[in-house]
């Protein structure tokens, strides 16, 4: 049975931490429970969108009870937060390491990040007021400790949507497109340094 | 090694940062949807182009097939279905092994297998010309031999960027 942890978000709409549960396996039945839980939020949400003119998320399409079928695979998990009763976001991971691209840590083992999202109501671009905050935050921070469990030294890398740029920016390196990339997406990688601020808030 | 927690006040600092921002991030494609595309994209005259060079290649080191799995730690049922059956994909690990022990260069390797893609069409040209003058026999004659030693010089010779698995 999967393991299940405690960890919290913020509440959208005070400064109080809320209890959440960081579930460590999640199984094709769980991604598709939260697929149907994200849709009819996110169809809502775009429909609004489109009515007023506004670009949409490029992740808009997503669907992972499509993504389901990697978890056949032992190279890859994937994690959730729980919170109320929902999902608030998901994580997904290659076991495989991949190796560093950062001069400082060139060359070992980092853990990929093959899947990241929120739930659409906790995004600022398609909900006028979040329900939860930190929900990128937290699953980071499980990434992280993920790679450590796993011997990669808490390194993470990933590649960004553009719009979510901003966000991996702050902690991580932007090594740039990748042109390794099907969409050429740029590469962002977390040194040790970056983990400790990240983790720690002390460079 | 145990990665630190960040306390509940950082915690609060970082998810107000967030301030529902997007998060979203996509990775290289799954492993096995890239291999299918990869294999997709190779075509049977490349994969069968792949099956007889391994086959020739071992035959002109006058290496048995036994020989060969041994020196690259292959199960010999591998090395027979890769050689026996160009619809079968083998690992990319199986792959480095055989370009290490047939001295063949590995991207070219991986992309004639079906493990990765590439842009040039130089290569693809080259095996399926390779795959026409190929003939089942025993013994490789001269033909086969220039044939084999051509495209070999064209593997080793081209400069490529690959999308590995």
């Amino acid at each position: 049975m999967s393991e299940r942890r405690r960890c919290r978000l913020k509440a959208g709409t005070s400064d109080d931490l809320v209890d959440a549960v960081l579930v460590e396996e999640l199984t094709k039945d769980d991604l598709l429970k939260a697929h149907l839980d994200w849709a009819p939020v996110r169809i809502e949400a775009l429909r609004r969108l489109y009515d007023a003119k506004v670009r949409w998320p490029e992740h808009w399409h997503w669907d992972w009870s499509k993504k389901a079928d990697m978890l056949d695979l032992l190279a890859y998990r994937c994690m959730g937060i729980e919170c109320e009763g929902q999902t608030q976001g998901l994580l997904m991971v290659s076991t495989i390491a991949g190796k560093s691209r950062l001069v400082e840590q060139l060359g070992k083992a980092v853990l990929y990040i093959e899947f990241v999202e929120s739930a659409p109501w906790n995004l600022r671009d398609l909900v006028e007021r979040p329900k939860f905050l930190g929900v990128g935050v937290a699953l980071l921070e499980a990434a992280i400790e993920f790679s450590t469990t796993e011997g990669f030294g808490g390194r993470i890398g990933l590649h960004s949507l553009p719009q979510s740029e901003p966000f991996y920016r702050r902690y991580m390196t932007d090594l740039g497109p990748d042109a390794g990339h099907s969409e050429g997406l740029r590469y962002f990688e977390m040194s040790a340094d970056q983990m400790r601020y990240f983790l720690e808030g002390r460079k | 090694m145990k990665a630190v927690r960040m306390n509940d006040e950082l915690f609060r600092k970082r998810a107000a940062e967030e301030n529902g921002s997007m998060i979203s991030a996509i990775g290289l494609k799954p492993l096995h949807s890239k291999r299918a595309e990869a294999s997709h994209q190779a075509g049977e005259p490349v994969r069968f182009a792949f099956s007889t060079l391994i086959c020739h290649r071992r035959r002109a080191l006058r290496l048995t097939m036994e020989d060969l799995a041994q020196k690259a730690k292959v199960e010999l049922d591998e090395l027979l279905r890769i050689e026996e059956d160009s619809a079968y994909v083998p690992e990319p690990r199986t792959v480095h092994q055989l370009a290490s022990h047939l001295k063949l260069p590995i991207p070219q390797l991986l992309v004639l297998s079906g493990n990765a893609t590439s842009a040039s069409t130089e290569l693809t040209e080259a095996a399926v010309r390779f795959a026409a003058r190929s003939r089942a026999v025993e013994k490789l004659n001269r033909e086969e031999n220039e044939a084999l030693n051509e495209f070999v010089k064209v593997l080793v010779e081209q400069k490529m960027t690959t999308k590995k698995k």
